[in-house]
């Protein structure tokens, strides 16, 4: 991976607070991955299993909802996908984009063993399905749980978000930021763009209305930045958002590369360790038993 | 054996060659062709249907049979641990049985293999990390390591192989290279045993923090260490058992002695690592059901192992012997490697229950392995002593 291609990378800024819930980015999604059609028979939930709630091999962008604390939660009402926007205008619940973050230092990349999974030279984490091997070490690496295995097919691949890499190369902007509406009021919920420029827009908002955003873009350095930039709702904490806990700023490949590293010296200084053991107890053994035959020698004298 | 007329035809001296008299044995037979049969079945089951007939789900994408392919290479450990003894320590007593530990190590590792082409999505995608590479990856030193672990191992069979047929020239000659063998076999044991560990340290977010460790690689091969040592005990006494002969029981319980420092060093880096990392401290201070299976793994698998190889008497009966080793193996060994590779793993605890064919491929592999270890110390002088002439 180029160090300094970092600053070119794109993003997608996710802001919760003008999410509306209308799911225009999932179904955006679908078509656009071609998995609508997938989704929605039967094959693709394994009669053994529930059908997918939240990400699977065939559903690559979710909209979690989440509760928002409220002050008396005695006035809260259970979720219903019918009431979603006013349930959301209400404050008693926010949407949370879940989908691949793309990583500036992705795990799933430093993890996987063929390098099926790569950081493209604008940021988009996408995988070659003619390189995998399916060892599913890429599921285990990832902290936010993204690459979902296809468990109903004899040959199966990892699927996840590629935010779009076909359509950037056309020129086009992902599907599901393409497909976000608004809310009306400044804007949408989903911006696609450069990541310097997306970063420096979601301060801008959190500055200027610090009584609507948690403060703290989520995305910024976590795990050495993401390509998927968050705004959260004030008091709504990552953790609240299905984000993992204590979630430091050292990224995960780094992890694993100080063992790897270390490799080459290891095979030379156990190499000649134990050469150089096997030799000198050999000649200690040698010169002893040189040393018995001589005195059983003397002996005989 | 230089007296015994050779019979003409590979096949014939193979089956026929001196002394490996076979005999039907009722037991064995049956257990060696029903766990075969399952093997087959699981085989034609898991090839057609695909990994869905696992219990895995997007959640757990690993599982019992990881946890089994751990097991395996951990009491693998026993190739390096007895070759290095002989030919590096030169502790030539323990020569009989250092072919034994080889043999197993060998067959060991080819269980290692064939499991994990049960588990690949894509099983013949196996030889893809020869050509496709990316070193940051761990995954990608291990199998490299397996790889040539394996080339390794089964370069040190050829002796057995050789000395079957009588070439003793060519052993002469063979036997000059076998410590170099040893010397890369456990060069590539240290590496991959402890990568395998430190597979799991891109995990920090997911794995339990008892287990989730920096050195979690030094831990595995320390483990390799004595699950080794213990799978010779246990194995010898077994095959005394199998062939109606007495265990060399002075060799295990010299054995038993030498774990001991390595359970104590894997015991108190163990305790310090807990004591040294907050999260540790914290994950156990919670007494949830995790640090129950951590005390268990720890006290029941080193702590208790180490103070009853300690008292002469248990060391030096079969008994004690075999409950010990077993302890070490499946506590200290298959325990914990289910333990960071399944049950520690972040997911609910119920997200995952391996279903019938995930448990039965286990036994049924066990049974076939150790049927062939039978087979082929009758077959090649791998341990003549122990064997019915």
């Amino acid at each position: 991976m180029k160090k300094n291609a970092k600053h070119d990378y794109v993003a997608i800024l996710f802001d919760s607070t003008r999410c509306i819930g209308c799911r225009s980015c999932e179904e955006a999604c679908a078509d656009e991955n071609n998995s609508r059609k997938r989704l929605w028979t039967e094959k693709s939930t394994n009669s053994k299993r529930k059908p997918p709630q939240g990400l699977s091999a065939d559903k690559w962008l979710h909209m979690n909802y989440h509760k928002l604390p409220m002050a008396d939660e005695s006035k809260r009402r259970p979720f219903d996908w019918e009431e979603a926007t006013e349930l959301m205008e209400e404050k008693q619940y926010t949407f949370v984009r879940n989908a691949c973050m793309h990583c500036v230092e992705p795990a799933c990349e430093s993890a996987c063993i063929v390098g099926a999974l790569k950081k493209q030279e604008n940021g988009a984490v996408i995988y070659d399905p003619d390189k995998c091997m399916g060892c599913r070490y890429c599921m285990i690496a990832c902290p936010y749980k993204i690459p979902k295995w296809e468990w109903h097919e004899a040959l199966p691949y990892v699927r996840k978000c590629t935010m779009c890499y076909p359509r950037q190369q056309e020129g086009k902007i992902p599907a599901c930021v393409e497909a976000c509406p608004g809310n009306g009021v400044d804007g949408e919920a989903l911006v696609f763009g450069s990541r310097y420029q997306l970063l420096y827009e979601a301060e801008e908002r959190i500055h200027k209305n610090k009584d609507r955003y948690y403060p703290h873009v989520f995305g910024r350095d976590e795990l050495g930045g993401t390509g998927v930039l968050f705004l959260l709702p004030k008091d709504f904490t990552p953790v609240m958002a299905g984000f993992p806990e204590n979630l430091g700023k050292r990224p995960i490949p780094s992890y694993s590369r100080s063992p790897q590293a270390t490799v080459p010296y290891w095979v030379g200084g156990l190499g000649t360790f134990f050469a150089s053991l096997t030799w000198i107890i050999q000649r200690r053994q040698k010169l002893m038993s040189d040393k018995e035959e001589e005195t059983s020698e003397k002996g005989g004298k | 054996m230089e007296t015994t007329q050779q019979p003409k035809g590979l096949f014939k001296q193979l089956i026929q060659g001196p002394g490996q008299a076979f005999k039907y044995h009722p037991i064995f037979t049956s257990l060696f062709v029903l766990s075969a049969l399952a093997f087959l079945g699981v085989a034609v089951y898991r090839f057609s249907y695909g990994l869905g007939v696992t219990g895995l789900n997007d959640n757990t994408a690993w599982g019992l049979w990881t946890a089994f392919k751990l097991s395996l290479v951990v009491v693998s450990g026993c190739a390096f641990v007895l070759t290095g003894m002989v030919y590096v320590f030169k502790m030539e007593a323990f020569r009989p049985l250092c072919r034994s530990a080889a043999l197993m190590g060998l067959l060991g590792y080819s269980t290692f293999a064939i499991t994990l082409v049960f588990e690949l999505g894509w099983p013949w995608r196996i030889v893809h990390p020869i050509w496709m590479h990316n070193y940051h990856s761990i995954l990608f030193e291990i199998a490299w390591c397996v790889m040539l672990y394996l080339t390794v191992l089964s370069l040190e069979f050829v002796p057995n192989i050789l000395e079957k047929f009588n070439k003793t020239g060519l052993v002469k000659w063979y036997k000059k290279l076998i410590p170099s063998f040893v010397i890369a076999g456990i060069i590539l044991s240290v590496l991959h045993q402890s990568s395998l560990g430190s597979l799991f340290v891109v995990s920090p977010y997911k794995l339990n923090h008892l287990w989730y460790s920096p050195w979690i690689g030094p831990f595995f091969i320390i483990s390799a260490v004595f699950c080794g040592l213990a799978l010779v005990i246990l194995m010898e006494i077994f095959m005394a058992r199998f062939n109606k002969r007495k265990a060399r029981l002075s060799l295990l319980s010299k054995l038993a002695y030498y774990s001991i420092p390595f359970l104590g060093l894997y015991l108190g880096f163990k305790v310090m690592d807990v004591l040294e990392r907050t999260p540790a401290r914290e994950a156990f201070g919670r007494m949830d059901f995790f640090t129950l299976i951590y005390i268990l793994e720890i006290g029941g698998g080193i702590l208790l192992p180490m103070i009853l190889f300690g008292i002469k008497k248990i060391r030096e009966s079969i008994r004690g012997l075999v409950f010990t080793s077993l302890l070490v193996v499946l506590l200290a060994g298959a325990l914990n490697r289910l333990n960071v590779s399944v049950i520690a793993m972040d997911h609910s605890p119920l997200g995952y229950s391996p279903t019938f064919v995930e448990y039965l491929y286990v036994p049924a592999t066990l049974m076939l392995v150790i049927g062939i270890y039978i087979i082929l110390t009758r077959l090649f002088p791998i341990d003549p002593e122990g064997t019915p002439q």
